[in-house]
């Protein structure tokens, strides 16, 4: 589509992209209101900047990469690191749903946004390596060892289907 | 466990529809550095192009578009219609160019539904009492759709796709209404008398890539429950688009959506490459007949100066007798509701780009419709300035109808609060403005004469404003208190109950941060309007205690005959545990204030916390049973003594 005003630009790639930032941004703070600040920030950013993306891929993985630096600031931040705890407080549908969802956040954050891109967002290896701009071998390594923790923390790990 | 699994508990986080809006009109704000794609001179040159053509094209249904004569209308009360697609799309070729007011989001929710048959019991329960809750309604006399509704003996009650009902009497489950078949979420319920109005989302699935892959419609779908273990179908109404809210005063029910209007296929295709069909919005009253049709041009009507690209859709019947739906179609769209018995108000907050700086550039729009047996008649349109909260923000006395707002700035920083009285034709005669700057309303109550308006950043004050002068709106008193309200419930004319949180001034280094710090519920006492005091308060929890009742106030159960006040609330303490989830139950009187009578947990495991089918959502009474709802059960508890009567597993 066209493109010819900004402001529907940005409305529409916020309603389009609005659960991808968030669910990361939730995945990598664990906690709502952190996600919040950080979903703020990122469209915010988009707004600031305007980058011109080559294609939609390009602007998925901006904004997943920016997602990233957003929620690696706030969770820098002095005041975050004196209280930052789980948010405990989410309730699901399923236990399974459940335990799953706090495994994966009890890992380091390092593995779980592999895990969460690789398993929610199903990029290939190479495609997260390319966003996290880190060697495949690493990311390769990162999920291998997300797995092996997971594995220890629920019953029968992780299986692909 | 699998990779599904993950994939199925991230799909359940969603972000919140408030934060979706407050960040794209803070994006908004930011100045735009002219960075257009190489196609805007071309897009605005055929754009005034379709605009002179337009004008000059001997068609006399395009002329009074761009020409009408506002005045007219103000004093006809008849407002002009769209007449023919010609008319829709040049106005949506213009309107689409600047038109980023209209975010209004399909829904992402949808399950599904079936038939249901076992043995018949008839029985009715009226009986002549009256003693059980009803949903905590604003307006007497104008119900509100909830989850879950009693009739004194059965307990209705709607979860993800069944209806359950319950014979309390025989503490078991009749029969569900499984809604699994067909891509129908339900919402909320009416009940009145033999009848439940299930309220719901519908998606019909098309072929019409071009536009979308599905089509959403709201739908009220009547049973007959004469029988309570075979409920009939008798009746489906149906409108086009996203389900706002709804209303029923006596036997009639008015249904309210947004549909959104594919305006920017103007801005691509010809006129003549697009389907005129496909810009109309649809409806369906089994009354009539089962198949679905489109409401014509000529029967849209829209209001001059409101530009929307949407359809705001209004679907009014009696649920009684078998006279057709009246179905009403503009071109607007509301976010907040506000119905009297008499007139019902259709607000949408705008916000204007094209103003440079932070002065004047929300406002509110309000649209009045007036309801008369099953038909909902358009009255007035009006704005005021900045946005408007919820419907508690809004009042109709005596023909006046009052509103307060926050004129929000960019940083915050420059927020005023006000509040409005206009008169029948919905203009301004009375207002107080420029409350508590930089703050922003938590919550507002409007009681006879007196506004009572919660602003909040450090510390709450408590407005008490005077509105028997209704061209003269003054402020009393103020009351300035740690925390803030986010519900005000009357607890006598001269008391008040604000629900909300407590908070907290933290310093990590660098200045002073507020920080919420678990649930506060407080008792004003107003006797004195000019010093308004705070007589009693409670604290529940700490920061992450949450209660739906902070966001809905259908979640409150409040009896003062009963002595009884009762609301869902999960309980964190240290380190975002869930220590509780279930209904806290309080009595209050003047003399000793908040007083705990106990809490009640549908959970038996520490577990079970975190699963919502298990979560209390209600609490309801009969008599003397405190009732209190989740999806696995429903407990039955003595309101004196709080000892377990019995549970009913659903």
């Amino acid at each position: 589509m066209v493109c010819i005003n900004k402001k529907q630009y940005l409305e529409e790639t916020i309603e389009k992209y609005s659960n991808m930032v968030y669910r990361l941004a939730m995945a990598r703070t664990g906690n709502s209101e952190e996600a919040q600040d950080v979903y703020q920030e990122v469209f915010l950013r988009l707004a600031k900047k305007m980058p011109e993306f080559q294609s939609e891929e390009h602007k998925k993985a901006w904004l997943i990469r920016v997602t990233i630096n957003c929620s690696k600031t706030i969770l820098n931040s002095s005041f975050i690191k004196h209280r930052t705890e789980l948010d405990e407080n989410l309730s699901f549908e399923t236990p399974e749903r459940h335990d799953i969802y706090y495994a994966v956040l009890k890992l380091p954050i390092k593995y779980k946004t592999v895990v969460h891109l690789y398993y929610y967002e199903n990029y290939s290896i190479k495609e997260i390596s390319n966003i996290l701009r880190t060697n495949e071998n690493t990311i390769k390594s990162r999920l291998a060892r997300a797995r092996k923790q997971l594995e220890i923390a629920i019953k029968g790990g992780i299986e692909d289907e | 466990m699998s990779k599904k699994d993950y994939i199925d508990a991230i799909n359940e986080i969603e972000v919140s529809e408030k934060l979706k809006k407050d960040t794209f009109s803070k994006t908004s704000k930011i100045s735009t550095s002219t960075k257009y794609n190489k196609i805007y001179p071309i897009a605005s040159l055929t754009l005034m192009c379709a605009i002179i053509l337009a004008i000059i094209l001997p068609n006399k249904n395009i002329a009074p578009i761009s020409e009408i004569n506002y005045q007219d209308v103000e004093t006809s009360q008849e407002l002009p219609k769209v007449e023919n697609f010609r008319n829709l799309y040049a106005m949506l070729k213009t309107r689409a160019k600047n038109d980023s007011n209209s975010m209004v989001y399909t829904d992402k929710v949808f399950e599904n539904a079936a038939e249901d048959s076992s043995n018949i019991i008839t029985d009715s329960a009226q009986t002549g009492e009256q003693d059980y809750s009803k949903t905590n309604i604003q307006v007497e006399g104008v119900d509100e759709a909830d989850i879950v509704k009693t009739d004194g003996k059965y307990i209705y009650y709607l979860t993800k796709n069944k209806l359950t009902i319950t014979d309390t009497t025989k503490m078991i489950k009749i029969t569900d209404i499984e809604f699994n078949n067909q891509n129908f979420s339900p919402k909320e319920i009416f009940l009145r008398e033999d009848r439940i109005i299930v309220i719901g989302i519908r998606r019909e699935y098309t072929n019409n890539y071009r536009y979308t892959d599905y089509e959403t419609f709201t739908s009220a779908r009547v049973y007959n429950i004469k029988n309570r273990t075979k409920p009939i179908l008798e009746r489906t109404v149906e409108i086009e688009g996203k389900y706002l809210s709804s209303r029923m005063i006596k036997d009639d029910i008015y249904l309210i959506s947004n549909k959104n209007i594919y305006s920017y296929l103007c801005k691509e295709y010809k006129i003549n490459e697009l389907d005129e069909n496909d810009f109309k919005p649809q409806y369906k009253d089994t009354v009539t007949g089962k198949e679905t049709k489109y409401i014509d041009f000529d029967r849209i009507y829209y209001i001059p100066e409101f530009e929307d690209t949407n359809y705001l859709n209004i679907a009014s019947f009696n649920v009684t007798n078998k006279e057709e739906a009246t179905i009403e179609s503009y071109l607007g769209a509301g976010d907040e509701i506000y119905s009297s018995t008499d007139n019902l108000y259709i607000t949408k907050v705008k916000y204007d780009y094209t103003k440079e700086g932070r002065d004047r550039d929300i406002r509110t729009e309000i649209y009045k419709f007036h309801l008369n047996e099953a038909k909902c008649i358009f009255r007035k349109s009006g704005k005021v300035p900045g946005s408007v909260l919820n419907q508690f923000s809004m009042d109709e006395r005596d023909g006046y109808f009052r509103i307060a707002t926050t004129d929000r700035s960019w940083n915050n920083e420059d927020n005023t609060n006000n509040l409005y009285v206009l008169d029948e034709n919905l203009e301004i005669v009375g207002k107080v403005e420029g409350l508590a700057p930089g703050e922003q309303i938590y919550s507002v109550r409007f009681m006879g004469n007196r506004a009572y308006m919660v602003t909040f950043v450090q510390t709450d004050p408590l407005f008490v404003i005077d509105l028997s002068e209704p061209t003269n709106p003054t402020v009393l008193g103020e009351l300035k208190i740690p925390g803030y309200s986010k519900y005000l419930h009357p607890y006598d004319e001269t008391h008040l109950i604000g629900f909300g949180e407590d908070t907290k001034l933290v310093n990590y280094g660098y200045g002073d941060i507020v920080i919420t710090d678990g649930i506060k519920i407080a008792l004003f006492d107003v006797t004195d309007p000019n010093n308004p005091k705070e007589m009693y308060s409670e604290k529940i929890g700490k920061r992450g205690t949450y209660s739906e009742l902070l966001n809905n106030h259908k979640a409150l159960l409040f009896s003062k005959e009963k002595n009884i006040i009762a609301f869902p609330v999960s309980i964190t303490e240290e380190n975002y545990k869930v220590t509780f989830q279930g209904a806290i139950v309080y009595s209050l009187t003047l003399e000793k204030g908040f007083e705990l009578k106990g809490k009640i947990s549908n959970t038996t495991s520490e577990y079970e916390r975190y699963y919502k089918s298990n979560n209390v959502q209600r609490i309801l009474y009969i008599k003397d049973t405190l009732y209190t709802i989740s999806q696995n059960t429903i407990k039955a508890v003595n309101m004196n003594t709080m000892e377990i009567k019995g549970t009913i597993s659903l």
